[in-house]
């Protein structure tokens, strides 16, 4: 207990700070949950606990805004290990459901996870075309979420169990109107004075927050007309957006740009998967950022191998993207667009969520040897480990 | 992972076991005249003659996967053969050089399990050619004749260093089919790509996706055991197979024969030690050993025993927990079974990773390191090179850098376990496939032309 109120200093490493120059050869001071004092000649508390990682890179702990941590495991054969997919049972308007109810803190992926860096994500519902309310995050120990009804998730695109591209935008703009009319008159809804509303109360209750802007939308696009498309509602009904996905962004890279919708794209995407990604390409990223896009990374809904992100920001990189903007992309930039300010770079005052590498992060040769989550270190030994260790 | 073209989780594009295990619900019978097990193809890969035009690659590093890395060495080719690897070599008259100083060279990757071609991108219905699940036992069946040559995915792949692969068939039965050993490259028809001389290999699957696929249809195997003793029962029938004059050779029962016969290597997906055990002792009971398990996320719990058996194990770097059987999955994986003893090799089973394999082996040797495990870059490449050559029985003439072995080999702008490196060049067989530098080498599939755009 009494190692907790005393501050920790990380010595002799150098800072990628997330957001902002490397800092060679630089002290990191946690002090409680926060980041103290961050720099080259920084004064260590008296009473410290002073850890040389000399040698090591330090980032900001890392974060995936699109993950299905902690809400899909294991598949088919284990079915309760999964949330909101392929269930029609739900429909498809699922404004009201909230992943922060569902999300398992103690999912087998989560320690694996950790071991590659990441430290809070943005955990996603997935299903029908309005799929429900993602969560904030933390990935400590007890941890667990930090923020309960970040954004709510729509997505469009071509055929699946949601029915048609038509349809899905068909009711997307449906019940937005149902939620405009419900929140200009809420009085005549109780009192069943208006006409029939297709979304639930408390799905009503949640898009009409989308349309004050009190709560985000999140479009799941990839299909360049589709973006434009989502673009067109996001201005009509004056949505504080975000587009995850956009594997054809680049076709439509002005258009978002002048939008000042932020992204979140998977850097591994390049494969023509389906009719809706023919021009998904390597430099989708690099494109999007070049025309003045705010760009986030995620690997879209990943779970088990969660830790490829560190790599994907590496696959970025060497696709043209910017080498700092790319830690931003996996830091400080999901955390800003999503409103965790204090999350996501090493500065003081922000959240202590810090990763310490023997190498560069980006590469698969690299590891982390240290985690600390809101200023407590993290053991890093999984389950992995430990069937390694009785069976090597 | 794709299941009826939702995305479930898992990195997009993924086409892991589970995926391919289920049957598209436009999968249609295959051409009735395909005689699946019959004859030998004639191999018509357009290779360069043995004593045409002499390449040198000139004061690169050079990993060759059957020794250290050589730095500031040569890898002298003529026509379609590597003549020579090592310092300061006499290139022969009119020979062409290539300036290689800073860059590394490799031998060309082989991804020994791969569902390119026969699951294609775009992932359609229309374009799902992996698995017969019309019946558990399909070994007549020959990965080759669903094998889409212009899968826009070959490109790609190519592009990350692969020259050859091993295309199967599904999982989604106990005997899926024959694979096809295939050197990667632009043809018309997929029997131009075939590796002149390469085994027959057998297609097999046990655990979750077998009795999924046909329990659910309340039809056998419907457990585990069932999936046993239905095979067990299937070698029985082959190896007492004899022609019958009058009914003409049953292609299927043929071609199990030869799998009894020890002539067609088993490739068997399976992912549990238990498993994997108890298959090996079932064939056993026939006198057959496996090639190699394929998947095997939990092969390190039994590497002795693998490595006893002289059977290989074909696995991933960080693929685990997507399905219950997968659970045990540990990054250490390929160094514990290397470290053994075991014919080990990284595969991808998915249009993403291929592209991918020499950072899954740095991943994997990472991993391996970070386990106290003594492994180095060496044995690393041979999971990528060497190994898998050997899974697929070409290992005499592929998959590694040495005088004699087919020219098949990749120019990495550095250092090819790191993340930023790219493949520069690619050759097949002493022939040009692929340069970063010049598109028209590879260019788009008929699939692309005309619709890929360029910014």
């Amino acid at each position: 207990m009494i190692k907790l109120l005393l501050a920790v200093a990380l010595t002799g490493a150098t800072l990628h700070t997330g957001d902002g120059k490397p800092i060679e050869n630089g002290t990191v001071i946690i002090d409680g949950d926060r980041i103290g004092a961050v720099g080259k000649n920084v004064q260590i508390p008296p009473g410290a606990e002073v850890i040389d990682v000399s040698g090591s890179i330090i980032t900001p702990g890392l974060v995936d805004a699109n993950s299905r941590l902690g809400t899909a495991e294991f598949g088919t054969g284990a079915p309760s290990t999964v949330e909101g997919t392929l269930d029609e049972k739900y429909g498809d308007l699922r404004a009201a459901l909230r992943v922060s109810d569902t999300f398992n803190p103690r999912a087998f992926a989560i320690p694996i996870a950790r071991e590659g860096g990441i430290t809070s994500i943005l955990a996603v519902p997935r299903g029908g075309i309005v799929q429900g309310q993602s969560a904030w995050i933390d990935l400590s120990d007890g941890g667990g979420i930090r923020r309960g009804r970040v954004a709510v998730h729509v997505s469009l695109g071509g055929e699946n169990e949601a029915g048609s591209r038509s349809r899905k935008f068909m009711r997307l703009r449906e019940v937005l109107e149902d939620a405009r009319l419900f929140r200009a008159n809420r009085g005549p809804y109780i009192q069943n004075r208006l006409r029939v509303l297709a979304p639930s109360a408390e799905a009503l209750e949640v898009l009409a927050r989308a349309l004050d802007r009190e709560i985000k939308v999140v479009f799941e696009v990839d299909r360049a007309p589709d973006i434009r498309a989502a673009l067109a509602i996001i201005r009509e009904q004056e949505l504080d957006a975000v587009l995850v996905g956009v594997e054809e962004g680049w076709l439509a890279a002005k258009a978002i740009a002048d939008a000042k919708v932020p992204v979140l794209v998977d850097p591994y995407a390049n494969l023509p998967e389906d009719f809706d990604r023919l021009q998904a390409r390597l430099d989708n990223a690099a494109l999007l950022a070049k025309a003045g896009v705010k760009v986030a990374f995620t690997l879209r809904g990943e779970s088990t191998r969660a830790g490829r992100l560190r790599f994907g920001a590496g696959i970025a990189v060497a696709n043209g993207f910017d080498r700092e903007a790319a830690l931003a992309a996996i830091t400080s930039v999901p955390s800003d667009i999503f409103g965790m300010k204090d999350e996501g770079r090493i500065r003081p005052g922000a959240r202590a969520n810090l990763a310490v590498w023997n190498g560069d992060p980006f590469e698969p040769m690299s590891w982390a040897t240290r985690l600390f989550i809101g200023g407590k270190e993290i053991d890093l030994r999984t389950r992995q480990d430990l069937l390694t260790e009785r069976y090597r | 992972m794709r299941v009826r073209g939702v995305q479930i989780f898992a990195v997009a594009g993924a086409c892991f076991a589970l995926a391919c295990a289920l049957p598209s619900p436009a999968a249609r019978p295959g051409r009735e005249s395909a005689p699946g097990g019959a004859g030998s193809p004639a191999p018509v890969k357009a290779t360069a003659e043995p004593d045409g035009p002499a390449l040198l690659f000139r004061g690169a590093s050079v990993m060759t996967a059957a020794g250290p890395t050589l730095e500031r060495a040569d890898v002298l080719v003529v026509g379609s053969k590597i003549r020579a690897v090592g310092a300061e070599l006499q290139a022969p008259a009119g020979t062409t050089v290539i300036d290689a100083a800073g860059r590394w060279i490799t031998p060309g990757l082989i991804d020994p399990h791969s569902h390119l071609g026969v699951y294609p991108v775009p992932s359609l219905p229309a374009h799902s050619d992996g698995n017969e699940a019309t019946g558990p036992f399909k070994p007549e069946v020959r990965a080759l004749e669903s094998f889409w040559p212009q899968d826009p995915g070959i490109q790609r792949a190519v592009a990350g260093g692969v020259t050859t692969i091993l295309a199967l068939p599904g999982s989604a039965n106990l005997v899926g089919g024959q694979g096809a050993t295939l050197h990667l490259g632009r043809a018309i028809a997929a029997s131009e790509m075939q590796v002149a001389g390469a085994p027959k290999t057998m297609k097999m699957a046990c655990g979750e996706n077998p009795k999924r696929v046909y329990g659910d249809r309340n039809q056998p195997p419907d457990t585990r055991m069932a999936e046993v003793a239905m095979l067990r029962q299937e070698l029985e029938k082959a190896r007492a197979y004899e022609v019958d004059a009058k009914k003409g050779t049953e292609y299927g029962i043929a071609a199990m024969q030869s799998v009894v016969r020890g002539d067609t290597l088993i490739q068997n997906h399976c992912y549990r030690a238990d498993e994997m055990l108890l298959r090996l002792e079932m064939f056993g009971e026939f006198g057959v050993t496996p090639r190699a398990f394929h998947h095997a996320v939990e092969a390190y719990k039994i590497a002795p025993q693998l490595a006893a058996a002289k059977v290989g194990a074909v696995v991933w770097a960080d693929w685990w927990g997507s399905k219950i059987e997968m659970l045990d999955g540990v990054p250490a994986n390929a160094a514990i079974l290397d470290a053994a003893g075991v014919r080990v090799s990284l595969h991808s089973d998915s249009p993403l990773d291929i592209q991918r394999l020499n950072q899954q082996a740095a991943a994997s040797l990472a991993a391996g390191l970070r386990a106290g495990i003594k492994v180095d870059r060496e044995r690393a490449i041979r999971w990528i090179t060497a190994n898998p050559a050997w899974i697929l029985g070409i290992d005499a003439r592929t998959g590694t850098l040495e005088a004699s072995k087919d020219a098949d080999l990749v120019v990495w702008s550095g250092d090819p376990f790191s993340i930023y490196t790219h493949a520069d060049l690619v050759y097949s067989g002493g022939r040009k496939i692929y340069d970063r530098a010049d598109p028209s080498v590879f260019p788009p599939t008929d699939f692309e032309l005309g619709t890929r755009l360029e910014p």
